[in-house]
């Protein structure tokens, strides 16, 4: 079982390790990203200046490729289908540099403006099974640009292990089709990426002394707030290990992965250590029964380095079988199981080489580490003494307790952390939003003839209590601006609303006002959430001033702090300001409680009548978190197994301890039943040896599981119940009943059986 | 005291029974001295077992100072050889992880004696044995004839009526077997107590007042010694 453990954790390593190594120039390909300061440390951005990556083109003779990368929203439609996507403006190079297999068409097709690739993902989307290689198919950019493309490519589907990928690939000229204003030479903007490609990783270091130039174009062509730091470049091959801590970057992975291997493998690790505890226990103990065979073997000439290698291979033997079975375990069951459980394919094979070197390795390690104390131990004995029946055995070795001791110890960590988790996903899932995310709707919009056209219709139905227009929607979208103040430069979330959205939200206001429902009014004011007014240490928030772009603003009202993105993401200062009614991208609705359903369906049947040609975009606002309830859920479930399988091995180890032991003392408690011990006598005498070790074992592991639990569960999340002492107390209690029953068996067994046949003489 | 009326000990052996004893019938009068005697597989030590309620007949009554042993559950049992009987075996069968004191002192526990008259019980016996100078020894520092008698002393200990000996010489010298036999002889005379022992030795079994030939689960013969 253990083993198995172990197989899933090395497929899951390697599947993460192995994130975009299936790329050519893995090694040759770098993102190009910058530092810019922010409150006083230094902070990689993904995005690049618009100019940079033709100057760098045509400036260095190393670089060989460069690709820019910019994504954009827009409505796709092919006869009967119509979606919003996200589509990539590329230049051509991009699937050059990135070496994505096509299932169809041609790579280099792109260099045509007029043509576009799919990913296999979107193209059995709107096309099916069938080969959509010479359709055309038509790109609204706005209510009246549009473009028909043709369809030149379609990628095999993408590796999971991926930090970049596609649905649409278009020519990067294109932009200024969607966005005739679009100034390929403005450093004020930004593009979502520039990626570059040198002929040897080594030329990097000469381009990097080449990149002060542009610093200084840079610094010099935009506002201070904007002025880039320095440049850096990131290579394709370590992106993954990277990407979580660059912003803005247009590569995806997750940091969680690399916690969860050091995780897993403190868990492999245990689980191992447990089965070889076990293993060494149970070895010491059974091994009375081999004393005569060892005595012979030592009396006919075997010297002791012969008996320990006889166990040790003997062990390896064993170990081996078990490999083979934890191999099937692991295949068969936990991978599956796990790949299930979060929806993915870790692409495990078994023909993988490094698979069994690491197998080799444990059963070296297992072998080796669960035979080696055993095999010394027995071999020291004398064989006069073994054959003459003088050795007393096992049962007095300290190292058994000792080794019991741990496991218990193990076990009680791993059932702690398992009602601990699931205590916590119990808490997050009835923790508060800081709003009310229950009765609330939200629909986006294309602009704001199309919101007032929605919003007549919305008003007229009965459950709707309240209607707010925005340009950034909780949950959905944000923007980040820069705070001046005359002793510092401060970085906060901004989200444009209009004066009903906090009714409408149910955000709660902690002090001051909310904005005024007049046209016009209160531009020049923002509300801000507590987190930000701890963060400036103001005592009087209300009436504070701050500039951002050039221009004044006063603070007018503090709002309750709110989780915007889910409780994995830690809340950010943010600010609340007016928004120009043009700009409103999100209708948002408080519905009567119980109402929600209903009334989404409806909308929904309302959008379609209204706007025919745009997809309906909106939801229930409970559901902008995605699946991340799930994913906690899944928290739960992952170490319930852990802990099933962690106490199945301590049983197991104590369940087989105490048999042998028992059957060691038939004799001592057949006499003590003919002395006249009744239960209670004997349940004494059986349990007083384990009873100090239960103790011990609690006494170390209940605080040991409280202190690590506190640390995993403040690492692994950003905000986590309140830790109390109440989960390590259920796990002790579960603990102690499974000790008790393992225990009873035990007594049972001894109850039941007839003291004559403990007295015979052999 | 002891009534013995067509006890049977079968064993199922496939279809078949085994019989390990068959129709014995015997008395036995508080005060005597009894030897069981026979060849291997006669029956004895099943006899014994049986004497001693560590074993059920499959068949038969047995009447313990008046009572219908076989009609007790087990925990009647238990109360009742605790009160009444001790028993001595061949291989001593001490404790090995207990001192001699703490040996003596088991059976006592389990009577729930009161510590001090456990102390008081235990000094008095170790006195009457010689072997106060031993009580904070191991059995296996002790030789078989002192642990022999180690075996004896517990078997006192509870001031049972009957002490049942299953071969309590059989693993001893002649000379430490002479001994253990005078304390035998010595109990049962001085004390009063009812002693059925099995023996392989006719020398043991002359200490006795009657000895009982057992074969091939009967009783074949009764002969009194005189």
């Amino acid at each position: 079982m253990a083993i198995g453990v172990c197989v899933f954790i090395y497929a899951f390593a390697n599947w993460t390790y192995s994130t975009d190594q299936f790329h050519r120039y893995k090694n040759e390909v770098f993102l190009v990203t910058f530092l810019a300061n922010r409150d006083g440390t230094l902070q990689q951005y993904g995005q690049t200046p618009r100019p940079l990556g033709e100057m760098l083109r045509k400036d260095f003779a190393h670089i060989k490729k460069v690709c820019r990368v910019d994504d954009r929203n827009v409505v796709l439609k092919y006869e009967g289908n119509t979606f919003h996507e996200r589509v990539r403006y590329t230049d051509p190079e991009f699937l050059e540099m990135f070496t994505f297999p096509l299932k169809w068409g041609t790579s280099n097709s792109l260099s045509d403006v007029n043509n576009i690739i799919l990913s296999e993902k979107m193209s059995i989307k709107y096309f099916g099974e069938e080969n959509p290689i010479g359709q055309n198919i038509l790109m609204k950019f706005d209510k009246v640009k549009n473009k028909v493309f043709k369809i030149t490519g379609v990628a095999k589907s993408f590796p999971r292990a991926r930090t970049i990928g596609f649905d649409f690939l278009i020519n990067f000229e294109n932009l200024q089709v969607s966005d005739p204003d679009y100034d390929f030479q403005d450093w004020n903007s930004f593009v979502n990426a520039t990626l570059i490609q040198v002929d040897n990783p080594s030329d990097l270091e000469s381009i990097e002394q080449g990149m002060e130039k542009y610093r200084i174009i840079q610094n010099e062509a935009v506002k201070k707030d904007w002025a880039i730091a320095a440049f850096a470049f990131e290579p394709l091959a370590t992106l993954h290990e990277r990407s979580e801590d660059i912003r803005d970057d247009i590569s995806r992975s997750s940091k969680d992965n690399y916690a969860s291997i050091v995780f897993l493998s403190i868990i492999g690790i245990f689980m191992l250590a447990l089965a070889c505890f076990n293993y060494i226990n149970i070895a010491i103990v059974s091994v009375a029964k081999r004393l005569k065979e060892i005595g012979i073997r030592k009396s006919i000439g075997a010297t002791r380095k012969i008996v320990v290698v006889q166990f040790l291979s003997e062990n390896i033997v064993i170990t081996f079988f078990s490999l083979i079975l934890g191999l099937g375990l692991g295949v068969s069951v936990i991978i599956p199981w796990f790949e299930q459980m979060w929806g993915f394919n870790m692409a495990f094979q078994l023909m993988d080489k490094n698979l069994w070197l690491y197998l080799s390795a444990i059963l070296l390690l297992t072998g080796v580490a669960s035979g080696l104390y055993p095999s010394l131990y027995i071999s020291k004995f004398q064989s006069i003494e073994i054959l003459k029946g003088s050795v007393k055995f096992g049962r007095k070795n300290p190292v058994t307790k000792l080794l019991l001791v741990f496991q218990l110890i193990l076990a009680c960590i791993l059932i702690t952390s398992a009602v601990m988790f699931t205590q916590n996903s119990i808490y997050l899932a009835n923790r508060s939003w800081g709003y009310n995310q229950r009765e609330a709707l939200y629909i986006s919009v294309s602009d704001h003839s199309d919101f007032e056209k929605l919003k007549v219709i919305v008003a007229q139905n009965p459950n709707v209590m309240s209607i707010a227009g925005s340009s950034h929607h909780l949950g959905k979208s944000n923007a980040t601006t820069v705070l001046h103040m005359p002793d510092r430069e401060y970085e906060a979330d901004q989200l444009s609303v209009d004066a009903k959205y906090f009714e409408t939200m149910g955000l709660h206001l902690a002090a001051g006002r909310v904005f005024n429902n007049q046209e016009g009014s209160d531009k020049q004011t923002v509300i801000v959430n507590e987190l930000l007014v701890k963060n400036m240490a103001w005592s009087q928030p209300i009436g504070q001033q701050f500039e951002i772009d050039s221009s004044r603003f006063v603070v007018i009202g503090v709002v309750k702090d709110f989780h915007s993105y889910s409780f994995f993401i830690p809340i950010n200062p943010t600010i609340f300001r007016v928004a120009d009614k043009a700009d409103f991208r999100f209708l948002s609705l408080k519905v009567r409680p119980g109402s929600t359903l209903e009334t989404y369906k409806a909308i929904q049947t309302q959008w379609a009548v209204l706007f025919p040609d745009d997809p309906f975009q909106g939801g229930c606002q409970e559901d902008v978190w995605g699946n991340y309830y799930e994913e906690i859920s899944i928290h739960g479930k992952f170490w319930r197994a852990v802990a099933f399988m962690a106490l199945m091995l301590a049983i197991l180890g104590l369940y087989g301890l105490m048999s042998l032991n028992v059957a060691g003392r038939v004799r001592e408690f057949s006499i003590r039943k003919v002395l006249g011990a009744g239960l209670k006598n004997i349940a004494a005498s059986i349990t007083r040896q384990y009873l100090i070790l239960f103790a011990a074992a609690l006494i170390i592991g209940a605080p040991a599981s409280y202190i690590l639990l506190k640390f995993v569960l403040e690492y692994a999340y950003t905000y986590h119940m309140p830790i109390n002492y109440s989960g390590v107390v259920m796990a002790v209690a579960i603990l102690i009943l499974v000790l008790l029953t393992t225990v009873s068996l035990q007594l049972r067994r001894v109850l039941k059986s007839n003291p004559v046949d403990g007295l015979k003489v052999e | 005291m002891i009534e013995l009326k067509n006890i049977e000990r079968y064993y199922p052996a496939g279809s078949l029974k085994t019989y390990v004893l068959r129709y014995v019938n015997a008395h036995i009068a508080e005060g005597e001295f009894v030897s069981i005697m026979g060849p291997s597989g006669s029956g004895k030590s099943t006899l014994l077992h049986i004497l001693g309620m560590l074993d059920e007949p499959t068949d038969g009554e047995f009447w313990f100072l008046g009572e219908a042993v076989h009609k007790f559950n087990e925990r009647r049992r238990t109360e009742m050889y605790r009160e009444y009987i001790g028993f001595v075996f061949q291989a001593y069968h001490l404790i090995d992880d207990l001192t001699v004191y703490e040996n003596l002192e088991t059976p006592l526990i389990y009577k729930k004696v009161p510590s001090a008259e456990r102390k008081s019980r235990i000094a008095d016996l170790l006195d009457r044995f010689n072997m106060v100078a031993k009580k904070d020894l191991f059995p296996a520092q002790l030789s078989g004839g002192q642990q022999q008698l180690v075996g004896v002393a517990r078997a006192l200990i509870g001031r049972p009526k009957l002490i049942l000996a299953d071969e309590p010489t059989g693993n001893l010298q002649s000379q430490q077997a002479k001994e253990i036999m005078e304390v035998f002889r010595q109990l049962n005379k001085e004390d009063g107590v009812t002693i059925v022992q099995v023996t392989h030795s006719e020398e043991n079994a002359k200490y006795g007042n009657r000895i009982l030939h057992l074969k091939d689960g009967r009783v074949e013969n009764e002969e009194l010694v005189k």
